[in-house]
């Protein structure tokens, strides 16, 4: 996603929910976040589809067993 | 002789264990020290000297064979815990954040082995910064220099803890919030494994990552609060059922070993990140405390830990989308309300979908999974910077941009969220001074469930050594700081 569609989907998301978020602030939140976002979305295409959100759970628990 | 103020919590406990001291005159001493403490460096909001007193005076009365364990032990805690007939602060002045719990079961637990608090310790605004810096309650300030950071979010109780004012303290750590204080203090700070001390009754931040840390003087004193406050909660939805530790005898016992003890054992380090994050003298002091710790039997194991970064970038992800289901609602109806940090990092969570929120919880049990593999196959123990150097200047917070206080939060997020990520235990551990006088730490990391490990490596670097002895905030012969 370009910085500029960020900022508008920003923009969105906070018109959606009653949040004042002026335009400007949301380009500048956009841009900065932008190479936050890019990462994670490299890091979430590396999933596996049963890599599942309840793992970390059990692995702590097996963890545990084995002491 | 020692004011009682001065003494370990290890000596303190078995001197009132033992009714070689009265529990009154204990919390009278440190409920004057925390007062004169507090004038200086802010770190209460507030003491309460009068509940400690009475308290004080019921235990006083309970006989030796019914003393439990920390008996007449003071302490105190972050403001985040929800008493009985009290509801936090979580560092501002209008909490509006709604709790079930009607007590915190960590503070159940402090006062079930026999602890007396004094009160509540300062934090960052909702513990979601990492200065101390809080505009409503004042910054709590750095002991060894008040024109310097605490740290945060625990920052009152770091402070504390450091100045002698408390014997121990319980904080919070969601991304590094006892780690950090507790480097920039001089003082020992566990992150425990996540689920190992129950969140019930605290204001949360991340659920799925918020854990109950402690701030002690020492390793041996870490694990004697340690055995008493962790405990598998059914209460609290985060608990996770794993006997409780037993580590105080042991870690103790380690403190007082003999040559070598810690043989065997297999400290991973990458030198990268390490000397591209910090300053040149915390590399330094860094690099001197690994030399004692081989001096001490252990070996050092390279490590490439750039998988750490990726963890940073998901771990954010799933802080902002969790802090924006807690706060998104009060946010919207009075941003102005937020420091503008805090608002800052809230406006940037709106963006969060519920997919992303769901893909950072897919990552968590995958980097866990791989940290567990990799780098925790090839080490015993991961040693890593706990700070880039010593407590920055408070005008570096005060005067600087939302964007500038929030880049130097960032900057200290990126050597601790990747663990709090993982869920492992995480400990920071002062290793000397810097030129200036200030503290620098490192951090040791180990695999869930094994603090004991991370303790005993602790306090045989502290058998060995004395940065934990000095203390800063000394009084002069007239009796003032």
């Amino acid at each position: 996603m370009s910085d500029e569609h960020a900022g508008e989907l920003l923009r969105a998301i906070a018109a959606a929910r009653g949040i004042p978020l002026a335009d400007a602030d949301a380009e500048l939140l956009a841009r900065r976040a932008a190479p936050l976002w890019d990462e994670f979305r490299r890091l979430a295409a590396s999933l596996c589809a049963d890599d599942d959100p309840l793992a970390f759970r059990r692995i702590l628990e097996q963890e545990g067993a084995v002491g | 002789m020692a004011e009682l103020w001065e003494l370990s919590l290890a000596d303190l406990a078995a001197g009132l264990g033992a009714g070689e001291t009265g529990v009154e005159d204990a919390c009278g001493a440190f409920i004057s020290r925390a007062a004169e403490v507090d004038e200086r460096v802010n770190c209460f909001i507030e003491l309460d000297a009068a509940g400690a007193l009475e308290r004080a005076r019921e235990l006083d009365r309970v006989a030796k064979a019914e003393r439990g364990p920390l008996h007449g032990v003071p302490f105190a805690a972050k403001d985040i815990f929800v008493e009985p007939q009290r509801a936090p602060s979580a560092g501002v002045r209008h909490m509006d954040l709604r709790l079930r719990a009607r007590g915190a079961a960590v503070l159940q637990r402090a006062e079930g082995a026999g602890a007396v608090s004094l009160g509540r310790l300062n934090l960052d605004p909702w513990g979601y910064a990492t200065t101390g810096a809080n505009a409503e309650f004042g910054a709590a300030l750095n002991p060894w220099d008040p024109s310097h950071l605490a740290g945060g979010s625990s920052s009152g109780a770091a402070a504390a803890v450091a100045a002698r004012a408390l014997p121990f303290a319980i904080g919070g750590d969601t991304g590094g919030s006892v780690r950090i204080p507790a480097a920039f203090c001089g003082v020992v700070g566990l992150k425990p494994t996540f689920g190992r001390i129950s969140r019930r009754g605290s204001v949360p931040l991340c659920y799925s990552q918020d854990t109950v840390g402690i701030l002690a003087r020492s390793a041996v004193d870490a694990a004697l609060a340690l055995d008493q406050l962790a405990g598998f909660d059914g209460e609290d939805p985060a608990a996770i059922n794993v006997p409780a530790p037993a580590l105080a005898t042991r870690v103790a016992s380690m403190a007082a070993a003999g040559e070598r003890p810690l043989r065997g054992l297999r400290i991973g380090l990458d030198r990268v990140p390490m000397e591209d994050a910090c300053e040149a003298e915390s590399v330094a002091l860094a690099e001197a405390a690994l030399k004692v710790l081989t001096e001490l039997g252990a070996g050092i194991v390279e490590l490439d830990l750039t998988l750490l970064e990726g963890f940073d970038v998901a771990a954010s992800i799933l802080t902002q989308a969790e802090s924006a289901s807690l706060h998104g609602a009060a946010f919207r109806d009075a941003p102005s309300r937020y420091p503008p940090n805090v608002a800052r990092r809230l406006s940037a969570a709106m963006g969060c979908l519920g997919s992303d929120h769901v893909d950072a919880l897919r990552l968590q049990g995958r980097a866990l999974r791989e940290l567990l593999d990799g780098p925790l196959v090839a080490a015993d123990v991961i040693v890593g910077p706990a700070a880039p150097g010593p407590a920055p200047r408070l005008d570096s917070v005060t005067d600087a941009s939302p964007d500038e206080a929030l880049e130097l939060s960032l900057a200290l997020l990126r050597l601790h969220r990747p663990l709090s990520f993982t869920g492992v235990p995480a400990l920071s551990l002062p290793v000397g001074f810097d030129s200036r006088g200030l503290p620098v730490g490192v951090q040791l990391a180990a695999r869930p469930w094994a603090e004991g490990r991370l303790l005993e490596c602790a306090a045989a670097y502290q058998s060995a050594t004395d940065w934990h002895l000095r203390a800063p905030l000394q009084t002069t012969d007239q009796g003032a700081l």
